[in-house]
């Protein structure tokens, strides 16, 4: 029997909006009863279009925002309402590598503060000396000369900075990290590398990985099991093979449809969806892809479909199962 | 007229003067575009992809970037040598450009119809009313819903998608023969990249025009070209139809791209990467590029730059240990 490392219970995300033109006022539910589980030793990978809440359940497993309603539950235990040193401690156990390795690493200091300061925070390195080694440790387990660890961000490339913000994720051995978009901002060739040690990494520290991307070619690389969102709900949920042999979902059958593919032998009949996404601000009633979905029935427009198991393992929110 | 050449382009060297050197961003591209095809032109961040678009356009940042060498012929004439006034009456109307990132192409205080009247405008002497009529038609062309309401919309109103009609709108209002496009998808989302590919495709045929797409989605190259420029560091390593340069990859460089893309309708277990990353630009460089890169390196490759060499029928490759034909496909 497989152990589950993280459950999410109904999670909620209402952010409150005001001001604008016209001082619109309203809520946005930008995470919307979400439910999954994800094994120890598994990288989860989730799905969905911009806007779709995949970042934002990111953010509110790590803690960074607090849930309007649901629960977090880590190694069995509930997270959802910790507070200080309780906190300071799941956060040692729980990582995030982010989308832009401009952004996340801080200029004015050099590698070794950018990696080594949650060591300093956790009290893991007592002086500088010590928390430099740590930094040259953690430098050469992600790929990169550890003499760098002088150096300042801006003496490195996009991918370099990206390994940075791994060994920064690696420096306190969390057991599970959650990487937003960690390849997004780089090229191709540089892509496959950092997937690479991602995955050589997972194996060599024993790691569970919460994969957040909205490339569907990345995420199927990558993961095992892959929640597909829109509009903050989940659409579906399977393993990855089930799930691009037998999409269930129209929207993910739609997203499958939409990707192109590197072969010009095989161009292939696409379902392009019509429309945008709607505004979060005002979702339609019923299914939140009703307003797209080319099989809307009138139980869509007013009903909203629950997820449910439709075959083991592969779940799905949709009135036509 | 289909086939004979609309934009030919030999030679062309666009370097910048920056406080620490030269920096040679495009360094003898060539390449080709026929009437009636779309060509695309793919490369990583720094292959000078878009400096080489941006020349054609004469857009590049001036006084520190100049064209040191070569020709840009297009329609007959060459746009290197144009004055500004000749370079006005092409820019914008029988060469058109889209950009990236709609919301910063588009004048956030002014509303869309005002906008696209105003390129109409700045081409043709009609009357307001008359350029507005003609950006209201430009709206439907690119299948923008409610269009004479969304003449009076204004930019931040607008989705992403939208938006980027709306660039494709202006872009097309003048009838151009050639439509540059550059990176027009990056920005969006994949549901919404597909409606805007599939509407190129669409307005290419029924308004006839020529199109240049820049992209680092290979995806993006294998679902719309008919020819590919394959560029590297400035220079150009790889140029065939798409479906040759797909089956047989010659350039190390090219196959090391396509082994290392994920691909939604195949398993892979470990991806390639290309070990390293793109060299510097300042200065002179001796020897190929890519060389410090490349897995079949040899002493030449250090030493002496290669030269473009048509080693199939019409499969250019600039490689002095390029990869022979019927051994593509899958690496090992």
């Amino acid at each position: 029997m497989s152990e589950f490392i993280l459950r999410v219970e109904r999670l909620t995300k209402e952010f409150a909006v005001h001001g604008g033109v016209g001082n619109r006022r309203g809520v946005v539910k930008a995470v919307s009863d979400v439910t999954f589980s994800v094994e120890r030793g598994q990288t989860f990978g989730i799905v969905g279009e911009s806007g779709c809440g995949k970042s934002t359940t990111g953010r509110l497993i790590m803690r960074l925002i607090n849930p309007t309603s649901g629960r977090i539950e880590f190694r069995g235990s509930d997270i959802t309402s910790l507070k200080g040193d309780a906190l300071r401690g799941i956060r040692r156990k729980i990582q995030m590598v982010f989308q832009d390795p401009y952004a996340s690493l801080n200029p004015r200091m050099n590698i070794s503060g950018n990696i080594g300061e949650p060591l300093m925070i956790h009290r893991i390195a007592s002086s500088a000396a010590q928390r430099d080694e740590f930094v040259k440790e953690l430098l050469s387990t992600v790929g990169l000369n550890p003499d760098y660890y002088s150096r300042y961000p801006f003496e490195f490339s996009g991918g370099q900075r990206q390994r940075i913000g791994i060994a920064r994720a690696l420096s306190l051995s969390p057991e599970l990290i959650i990487a937003d978009e960690p390849v997004s901002a780089l090229d191709v060739s540089l892509q496959a590398q950092i997937i690479n040690l991602l995955q050589d990494l997972k194996e060599k520290k024993n790691l569970t990985y919460i994969f957040i991307a909205h490339d569907l070619g990345v995420v199927k690389h990558i993961s095992d099991h892959i929640a597909v969102m829109y509009l903050g709900k989940i659409a579906e949920i399977a393993g990855k093979r089930e799930l691009f042999s037998t999409p269930l979902h129209p929207y993910t059958v739609a997203l499958f449809s939409s990707i192109p593919i590197p072969n010009p032998t095989r161009k292939k009949m696409r379902a392009v969806l019509m429309g945008d996404m709607p505004s979060p601000l005002s979702p339609p009633p019923g299914c939140l892809f009703n307003t797209r979905c080319t099989h809307v029935t009138e139980r869509c427009r007013t009903e909203i479909p629950v997820l449910k198991e439709v075959a083991p393992g592969h779940l799905v929110a949709c009135h036509l199962y | 007229m289909a086939g004979d050449v609309l934009l030919s382009i030999r030679g062309l060297k666009t370097h910048f003067s920056t406080p620490n050197g030269i920096v040679t961003a495009v360094d003898g591209v060539s390449f080709d575009l026929k009437r009636g095809e779309t060509l695309g032109l793919v490369g990583e961040s720094g292959s000078g992809k878009t400096v080489t678009a941006l020349s054609v356009m004469r857009l590049y940042a001036k006084p520190q970037g100049r064209i040191v060498a070569g020709e840009i012929v297009f329609d007959g004439q060459d746009i290197t040598k144009m004055d500004d006034r000749d370079m006005h009456t092409i820019r914008g109307n029988s060469i058109a450009m889209i950009f990236q990132e709609p919301m910063t192409s588009l004048n956030p205080v002014y509303t869309i119809g005002r906008q696209i009247a105003e390129a109409i405008q700045a081409h043709r002497k009609i009357k307001t009313k008359e350029a507005w009529d003609i950006a209201l038609e430009s709206l439907k062309k690119v299948g923008i819903p409610d269009p004479e309401r969304r003449l009076y919309s204004f930019p931040y109103e607008m989705s992403g998608g939208m938006r980027q009609r709306a660039m494709i709108a202006m872009a097309i209002s003048c009838k151009p023969t050639l439509l540059i496009a550059d990176e027009p998808t990056t920005a969006l989302d994949v549901t919404i990249q597909a409606q805007i590919l599939q509407l190129i495709g669409e307005l290419k045929e029924k308004l006839g025009m020529s199109i240049l797409m820049i992209t680092h989605d290979l995806a993006v190259v294998a679902e719309i070209t008919d020819r590919v420029v394959v560029m590297y560091a400035g220079r150009v390593a790889e140029y065939a139809d798409t479906v040759s340069l797909f089956a047989d990859p010659m350039h190390p460089y090219t196959r090391g791209l396509m082994d290392s893309i994920t691909d939604i309708e195949k398993e892979t277990k470990q991806l390639y990467s290309i070990p390293g990353t793109v060299p510097s630009l300042l200065g002179e460089t001796v020897g190929c590029r890519f060389a410090n890169r490349c897995d079949r390196a040899t002493s030449v490759c250090l030493e002496k730059a290669p030269e473009m060499l048509e080693a199939a029928k019409g499969h250019w490759v600039s490689c002095w240990n390029r990869l022979g034909t019927g051994n593509g496909g899958a690496r090992k």
